[in-house]
């Protein structure tokens, strides 16, 4: 018969403490972050050697995703800005939006598209879609608030 | 708390869903449920002493994992764990024990579902954790 084991891969120990992570489309790369600190950390998945730190945020990071080719990552703040960094050349970041919302808790889709953000009390939903994120400023085209009790 | 597979046919939650999500350092006595959305039927259902607001469901939706408390009683201070339940066979099938350190903010599957990851803290500072699944034949 087979049995499922959990091999350790690795065991990765962080000056900055990750209070949420994102693996790469490919599983090779690991983005950790919290919300009360501004940079986003790169990791290899496999060696948990660090890659790469990315800093541009004012604020702590609450929201990460990559884009589904694995080339960029998007990440938003809570003080509403949304950046967009180039993860296959470790080039510094290409765009930054600015939206009026301050995000708490923020899910954004694999294109770089639509972010919804959860209210700090979980009260209030917001879908924010965006015209455009990779290199140039992201304009929202849309933008849609629920009623109490909706959650993530 | 929720947690749903790509394809939107399966769903995880656990129970005082919008209490445990609001407040991240909140923990409760839970039932976890995994739920086939089509046919509105429970899969899979486990009663936790305790989960942290770390749940993740597999891409493929065939595994359900949980940051629990060791203690199986919820208390904050007592180490975490990791579970993993196979939701077909409806049973356990890994606990994942860190030697130092504390799994307690978060968990994912990787796009292909084959590695896990937890975040927490260790020895003072910020701890992640990956695991490959691995066959092994009896």
């Amino acid at each position: 018969m087979d049995a499922t084991t959990g091999k350790e891969l690795t065991t990765i120990a962080s000056r900055q403490s990750a209070d949420s992570i994102r693996f790469s489309p490919d599983g090779k790369c690991l983005a950790s972050y919290e919300r009360t600190t501004p940079t986003v950390l790169l990791w290899d998945a496999l060696t948990g050697q660090a890659r790469d730190a990315l800093k541009g945020h004012a604020t702590g990071v609450v929201g990460a995703a990559f884009r589904a080719d694995g080339k960029h990552l998007y990440t938003a703040a809570s003080d509403g800005t949304i950046r967009t960094w180039d993860a296959a050349t470790e080039e510094r970041p290409t765009a930054t939006g600015f939206f009026a919302f301050r995000f708490a808790r923020t899910a954004i889709n694999s294109d770089g598209t639509r972010i919804a953000d959860l209210s700090l009390f979980g009260s209030e939903l917001d879908v924010i879609k965006i015209n455009r994120c990779v290199g140039q400023t992201a304009a929202i085209h849309s933008a849609a608030r629920t009623g109490p009790g909706a959650f993530l | 708390m929720l947690a749903i597979d790509p394809t939107g046919s399966r769903l995880l939650t656990v129970g005082s869903s919008i209490f445990l999500q609001a407040t991240p350092f909140a923990t409760a006595t839970n039932k976890l449920d995994v739920w086939n959305v089509a046919a509105g039927k429970a899969l899979l259902s486990v009663s936790l002493g305790s989960v942290r607001p770390g749940v993740a469901l597999s891409p493929d939706g065939t595994r359900a994992a949980a940051i629990v408390s060791l203690d199986g009683k919820g208390d904050l201070k007592a180490p975490h764990g990791v579970k993993v339940w196979d939701i077909n066979g409806k049973k356990e099938i890994l606990f994942l024990k860190v030697p130092a350190g504390d799994p307690f903010h978060h968990l994912i599957f990787s796009p292909d579902g084959r590695k896990l990851a937890a975040t927490g803290f260790m020895l003072g500072m910020g701890g992640i954790w990956i695991w490959m699944r691995q066959q092994v034949r009896n």
